[in-house]
């Protein structure tokens, strides 16, 4: 993969202060559209792939979005939509992969790290089962510490709708893992 | 013992729903459903504890980079297609052009197909002429002659002449006008450069056809041939 990148400036568009705004947009964006994609590949390469995806995307619709400011909330969406295409054709495919996961960033507490391999796989498999406007309010909710503004500012929802979406989403995943405890299931 | 009939509810309690006031009282004498709704409380937080442990991943070094190497990869891709796609696009509008001014040159052949073929020595060589110079021959009618025009091809060139650069067009050549292309060929194979007027074979650029003379009407003596106003005449019609 390339990684001699030259900047966008004066190489593409002819207005280099937009390629310059693009450059800077995608930077402050680009970890969170890379989380997206993760919170549905749960591959680190697949999630990488998918946020280079979408940074294309954006940049071919850059000059024909109306509010800038919204560029961040936009650039989600579509890492989202892809990361959910990529999945389901794979599947399609029959692709069942079983790649380890990625080891988070943070070190674990004694009861994180309880929360073994098999709790995470059930989790995660919980969250799949979820349908799509209830899993990406649960997935932004979990990254980076977002609250119902933030989400619900990613999504251009309402708080209220966020609120609701987000209990709807909790309690469908307690009635699919009623007894999930320190790092062992048990039904 | 748990009461079976709250486990819905304390579901929504612990999801953050409202505890109607059912449930409320309930609790109040129930310890274990105080301890079922707290272990759901806890069981919801591990869950989103899972998740944010999960996603609290940083993609690899050297991403940034990446997608700008991408984007501008992809970019400039797709304006060399747009090129390519234009350049294609171009070409074909002059291959469409050229088909419809090579058509418009084309008649189709009649049932008698009368055909002039331009033999002799006056035949230029195949190479000599070129295509485009062999015009159409404007129509001079000659009195009594049928205006049909019928085709005039010419015949395949000599052998060990040079092959023609482009399939030579077919010559409509109005009945009677043969004997004028001939000249007209004949002309260009004189000299290529410039091409002479059909109207007369002597004819040249610096000695331009002389116009036509004018015909004269003569003014006739119109007479009547008989008088209305004479009652003699009227009984005779």
């Amino acid at each position: 993969m390339n990684e001699a990148a030259a900047p966008l400036t004066g190489h593409l568009v002819s207005d280099a202060s937009l390629d310059r705004e693009f450059e800077e947009r995608l930077a402050a964006a680009s970890t969170l559209a890379f989380r997206v994609a993760y919170g549905v590949l749960r591959q680190r390469e697949d999630a990488e792939d998918v946020a280079q995806e979408a940074a294309v995307r954006a940049y071919r619709g850059f000059t024909s979005l109306r509010n800038r400011d919204q560029f961040r909330s936009w650039l989600v969406r579509i890492a989202w939509r892809l990361a959910l295409d990529r999945r389901k054709s794979e599947r399609r495919r029959g692709v069942r992969e079983l790649k380890a996961s990625v080891a988070p960033t943070k070190s674990p507490s004694a009861e994180e790290i309880a929360a073994g391999r098999q709790t995470e796989e059930r989790v995660w498999e919980a969250v799949d089962g979820l349908p799509e406007k209830l899993r990406i309010v649960v997935v932004l909710s979990a990254i980076e510490g977002h609250g119902m503004r933030e989400v619900a500012a990613l999504l251009g929802l309402a708080e209220g709708t966020v609120k609701s979406r987000l209990y709807e989403a909790r309690r469908r995943l307690l009635e699919r893992l009623p007894c999930v405890v320190s790092g062992t299931s048990r039904t | 013992m748990r009461c079976e009939r709250y486990e819905q509810d304390l579901t929504v309690g612990a999801a953050g729903g409202a505890i109607g006031p059912d449930l409320e009282a309930h609790l109040e004498g129930c310890a274990a459903c105080r301890e079922r709704l707290a272990e759901k409380q806890a069981l919801l937080g591990r869950i989103e504890q899972v998740l944010t442990l999960q996603l609290d991943v940083e993609p690899s070094a050297g991403l940034r980079r990446r997608v700008i190497a991408r984007v501008v990869e992809v970019e400039k891709a797709r304006r060399r297609m747009a090129r390519l796609g234009a350049a294609a696009a171009l070409a074909a509008g002059l291959a469409m052009v050229l088909l419809a001014g090579g058509l418009a040159h084309r008649s189709p052949e009649t049932s008698s197909e009368r055909r002039a073929t331009a033999t002799g020595p006056n035949v230029p060589a195949a190479g000599a002429m070129k295509a485009e110079r062999v015009a159409p021959v404007p129509s001079v009618p000659t009195a009594g002659a049928a205006l049909t025009p019928h085709v005039v091809r010419r015949r395949s060139p000599p052998a060990g002449a040079r092959p023609a650069a482009a399939p030579e067009p077919e010559v409509l050549v109005p009945p009677g006008q043969e004997e004028a292309l001939r000249r007209f060929a004949a002309s260009l194979r004189e000299d290529a450069g410039t091409p002479r007027p059909l109207l007369r074979a002597t004819a040249t650029v610096e000695s331009p056809v002389a116009p036509p003379p004018l015909i004269e009407i003569p003014v006739l003596a119109s007479e009547p041939l008989s008088d209305p106003a004479d009652p003699l005449e009227r009984s005779k019609s």
